[in-house]
């Protein structure tokens, strides 16, 4: 019975997904600017959403719980109210001129936008090639989530190979039907999902272990560390620098930077802007909450043990039909995030490498490149690679070393492309470095932290030794936070 | 739009500040509407947070409508 209901909802879930996809499949103009931009036509409500499904990953819903089980509220602090400022503050500061540059000049990609910008081909592969090098682990890591998930929760019914398969396969389907569209969409609905679960889910069960004020009691009463900051990962020097891995890194994840580029007008962009912060906040308190009460209800949990805790929880506390829409509110985080990167990796090769064919053949290359992507992934996910996860939060720094050089190119006229091609190699590549054991000092914060500092100085330094870039390249990039002109709004 | 600007940026490095509160470290057994006190502080730091942004896109977005 426990499995005909769990199967049920999980089915009509699937079936929501592929509906949306093949309806926005039929409202596509085939055009590749329909296809992977949705024709830059997105308002607030689908802008937000697809943004705030595509940021959010299993992590949320797994590890960050998993987290406040041994840390405690603390990573509240550390992970929800600073994100919910610093990546709406990256929204308002590049968000707007890269919006803005991308209607005038019909600019999909980084390494599109920034290759022209320095008129610079090796800075154009640069970013193509880090960012395919980032985003990969990404991809793994979300198939081998939503794998893991369904084999835990349906209790081995169904093997992780069967199940990552699965999610792969109809990801896949959905997002080579309806591209852009189709996935900002699903996101909609799968952010519709996560959302609502996390409200039931906190709700229910607060109720049922005697409310929060008396859990809170509980909580100084036999747990007092968890309410203070003493965990190692909360230590003031990664504290300090965290924000520079997680929150800043966002607006240079491809898929976030594509998907700021379809909002259909300023307005759009301003609202979503002042959302962002209370949605993440809607998400990161109950998690944080939860994780930290699983702690005085299923104690005893270690290490990673403890990245169960959510359902673990549900299983104790819910029936069995919301355990199922748990399982369903997972997969929607993992699949909200693994559509955005297999989409954007596939308009990356379509219109960074075969931009130089036909229209019309761009989005054929852009479907055929979501099956090639995913594919790989699934291959690279069966093996379960033991070393993925350091491999992840190498990627997330590397990201993080993105986001000057998208400044520079956006607001300092006198960067130069042998300063911005320095600056990059040398940071990438100290971070690249102590991630394969070259441990330089960091003084107790974050390894990228001293890299951003000397990729930076480095693209100052060189860009004031070398010849200033010709003033006709860099006037398509002028006012950056200018309106408009009327006709292509 | 220019005293926007000048406050946004005051404002980040006033928050910033507050949010290595380095001074409250330790736990803190108070709770505050029923919740511990640091977790209160966080969402009155993303209250001023929301205020800070909006003042951002005054100041840098003042031209774009």
């Amino acid at each position: 019975m426990n499995s005909i209901i769990l199967f049920s909802v999980f089915a009509l879930y699937l079936l929501i997904l592929l509906i949306i996809g093949v309806f926005s499949y039929r409202r596509g103009m085939g055009s590749a600017e329909d296809y992977f931009m949705a024709g830059r036509s997105f308002g607030t409500l689908v802008l937000f959403m697809s943004l705030f499904g595509t940021n959010v990953t299993a992590f949320a819903l797994i590890g960050m719980p998993g987290l406040a089980y041994h840390a405690g509220v603390g990573v509240f602090g550390y992970f929800g109210a600073i994100g919910a400022f610093v990546t709406p503050l990256t929204f308002v500061l590049l968000g707007y001129p890269i919006w803005q540059l991308g209607k005038r000049h019909g600019y999909m990609t980084q390494a599109h936008m920034f290759g022209d910008r320095w008129q610079s081909e090796a800075i154009s592969y640069l970013f193509f090639g880090l960012i395919i090098l980032y985003t990969i682990p990404y991809l793994i890591i979300g198939l081998m989530g939503g794998g893991i998930a369904i084999e835990a929760i349906s209790k081995g019914v169904v093997p992780y190979a069967v199940a990552a398969g699965f999610v792969a396969g109809v990801t896949v389907l959905y997002t080579s039907l309806g591209g852009m569209r189709g996935t900002a969409w699903t996101n909609v609905f799968q952010a519709s999902i996560f959302l609502a679960f996390l409200m039931v889910a906190f709700f229910s069960i607060s109720a049922k272990l005697g409310g929060m004020t008396a859990l809170h009691q509980r909580l100084v009463a036999e747990a007092l560390p968890l309410v203070g900051k003493q965990h190692p990962r909360l230590a003031p020097g990664i504290w300090a620098t965290g924000f520079l891995v997680g929150p800043l890194s966002v607006i240079a994840f491809p898929h976030i930077f594509m998907r700021l580029m379809t909002a259909r007008d300023a307005k759009a962009l301003r609202k979503t802007t002042l959302i962002y912060p209370w949605g993440l906040i809607l998400l990161y308190l109950p998690i944080t909450l939860l994780g930290v009460w699983g702690a005085l209800d299923i104690p005893g949990l270690v290490g990673q043990e403890s990245d169960k805790i959510l359902p673990l929880l549900v299983a104790k506390h819910l029936p069995v039909w919301l355990s199922a829409v748990g399982l369903a509110a997972i997969l929607a985080a993992v699949m909200s995030s693994l559509d955005g990167q297999i989409l954007t990796l596939s308009t990356m090769i379509a219109v960074d490498v075969f931009a130089h064919k036909s229209h019309k053949a761009i989005p054929l290359v852009g479907r055929v490149g979501v099956i090639v992507i995913a594919a790989i992934a699934f291959a690279i996910a069966l093996l379960r690679p033991a070393g993925i996860f350091d491999v992840a939060v190498y990627a997330f720094s590397g990201y993080t070393l993105i986001v000057p050089i998208m400044a520079f190119g956006l607001f300092w006229k006198r960067s130069t492309k042998t300063g911005v091609i320095t600056g990059m190699l040398l940071g990438h590549g100290l971070l690249a470095a102590y991630y394969l054991g070259f441990k330089f000092p960091t003084f107790g914060t974050f390894p990228v932290f001293p890299c951003i500092i000397i990729e930076s100085l480095v693209v100052v330094l060189i860009s004031f030794l070398t010849s200033p870039p010709p003033q006709d390249i860099v006037r398509r990039f002028d006012n950056p936070f200018g309106a408009l002109p009327q006709q292509t709004r | 739009m220019r005293r926007a600007r000048i406050l946004a940026i005051a404002g980040t490095g006033v928050l910033f500040v507050l949010h290595n509160n380095w001074w409250n470290w330790q736990p803190d057994a108070t709770l505050l509407f029923g919740l511990p006190v640091d977790l209160v502080y966080r969402v009155l730091w993303v209250v001023a947070s929301t205020g800070i942004l909006w003042l951002a896109l005054r100041g840098w977005w003042g031209a774009t409508e």
